[in-house]
């Protein structure tokens, strides 16, 4: 996996080690406190209630930018569950964007609009996968169980 | 040269017949009208400045019968130049010096055959430009389109997973079947309001009662509680179109509360609503004469109501005596 050069000098080192440990062989036991992003009120209690159900851990919700780059840094989650529009001037891919950078935490990007210029934004932030809306909760956990068999 | 210029009089191209030394033989009456200062005997060069040239043009004239177009200034007082095509007439003889004629080019009948052609090239180029214009028009209204497309596209599959997410929180709920008839609820709320927005003459607003009347309709049919009745208090607000939804839902939510909860299953009662609008703020309120709020709020519904408050950008406060919910959120003056 790449770790892009300025990250060398990022203090985090928590960071850096669970970026790494991402690359590694257990996915399974990497990802378990989630981060969930949507401005979408019936998809984050949707969200949340699969998450619970499948033994996760929801460790905050938000509906937009600001606030996830600030519970991803309070929370420390192990992913982030990234919708691309979301309430205010920034989009989930600016949110990834900054969290990955700050504190080496990687998303799953969900949108309705998954497209080239899309993926291409978002590359930088590392993606642990992309999921089409309209999705069914399964998908999402099979994902966040299997993160490295990017479908 | 009498003969010659009774031939010539009535012609209607000003035609002057000149010696090779300037000396004008006579004029025809369109000449005579073009150049009132010239007749018979005098000089062809009205400005002694101009002889030089003017010498020459004859002499080149006198050396061909083929006409020899030219520019000559022959009016007084300035006049700017005239167009001619000069010929010999009579060749020079030891006698005389050549005769020559200048048939004058008709200055006025020129300026109109440029003008329309002026006018045609003016013409063409407005043309030109509208359709430029027009083209641009098309280009961009093509491009307008096609954004607008892929944002339907985009609103269509995200209210397919709202829809989708709805019925998969219903399906994991307590009471699946109470769960199921307030996803129903909810999806007529964004219908109701969908329909009532597209049915207007304008996109921008809906009229506030019109709004509270479609959604409370649906609510009173689905719950069948007849004897619990809907008070809709009169109201003139108009709601900006991208809140419809949001109010569509908060209503919903705080409605199917009070049936869930605020009456026992064989109990009457009454459920009120108003939305009025003091300068940018609206209010909705929602109250009802059932049993009162419990102490602690918690909930789903509250949740649900809670979003959509955020997505308003407003506030939302519940008051115990007399029981209701007051949210409050800005709009347009």
């Amino acid at each position: 996996m790449h770790i892009p050069y300025h990250f060398s000098s990022d203090p985090n080192e928590t960071g850096r080690q669970r970026a790494a440990s991402l690359s590694g062989q257990q996915p399974s036991t990497a990802l378990h406190r989630v981060l969930i992003v949507e401005d979408e009120i019936f998809i984050q209690l949707d969200l949340e209630r699969e998450l619970n159900a499948a033994g996760f851990t929801v460790v905050g919700i938000t509906d937009n930018a600001d606030d996830a780059v600030r519970l991803a840094a309070k929370e420390n989650p192990d992913v982030v569950l990234m919708d691309v529009r979301l309430r205010g001037t920034r989009d989930g891919v600016d949110a990834a964007l900054e969290i990955w950078e700050k504190l080496a935490i990687r998303s799953i990007f969900i949108s309705g609009n998954i497209d080239q210029a899309l993926m291409a934004r978002a590359a930088p932030a590392e993606p642990l996968g992309f999921v089409h809306k309209p999705f069914v909760g399964s998908h999402v956990v099979a994902l966040l169980k299997a993160p490295d068999g990017r479908g | 040269m009498n003969a010659v210029l009774a031939l010539l009089e009535s012609d209607t191209r000003a035609t002057i017949l000149v010696r090779s030394d300037r000396f004008v033989i006579g004029l025809n009456r369109a000449a005579r009208d073009l150049f009132p200062h010239l007749d018979a005997n005098a000089d062809l060069a009205v400005d002694p400045y101009q002889r030089a040239a003017i010498d020459a043009y004859l002499r080149r004239c006198a050396a061909t019968r083929g006409p020899i177009p030219g520019a000559l200034p022959l009016s007084a007082n300035g006049g700017g130049t005239w167009h001619l095509d000069g010929g010999l007439l009579a060749p020079a003889s030891e006698e005389a010096p050549a005769i020559v004629v200048l048939r004058v080019r008709p200055r006025a009948e020129g300026r109109r055959e440029f003008a329309a052609l002026t006018q045609k090239i003016e013409e063409l180029n407005r043309d030109l430009h509208t359709r430029r214009r027009l083209q641009s028009n098309l280009e961009e209204s093509v491009r307008n389109q096609e954004v607008l497309l892929q944002e339907v596209h985009h609103r269509v599959k995200n209210n397919l997973q709202v829809v989708s997410s709805m019925l998969s929180l219903a399906l994991g709920a307590r009471d699946p079947r109470m769960a199921l008839s307030q996803a129903v609820d909810r999806v007529r709320a964004i219908a109701a309001v969908h329909e009532l927005l597209y049915a207007q003459p304008r996109f921008t607003h809906m009229d506030g009662a019109a709004l509270l009347r479609a959604v409370t309709a649906g609510l009173s049919e689905m719950y069948g509680r007849h004897q619990i009745a809907i008070e809709v208090a009169d109201t003139t607000i108009d709601i900006p179109a991208e809140h419809t939804t949001a109010l569509a839902l908060i209503v919903t939510e705080l409605v199917t509360n009070a049936y869930k909860h605020a009456f026992d299953d064989a109990g009457a009662g009454i459920i009120r609503i108003a939305l009025t609008k003091n300068g940018t703020t609206a209010t909705l309120l929602v109250g009802d004469d059932g049993v009162p709020f419990p102490a602690t709020r918690q909930g789903t519904g509250l949740r649900i109501v809670d979003a959509f408050v955020r997505k308003l950008g407003g506030t939302l406060e519940v008051v115990s005596n007399p029981k209701h919910i007051c949210v409050a959120f800005p709009v347009e003056r």
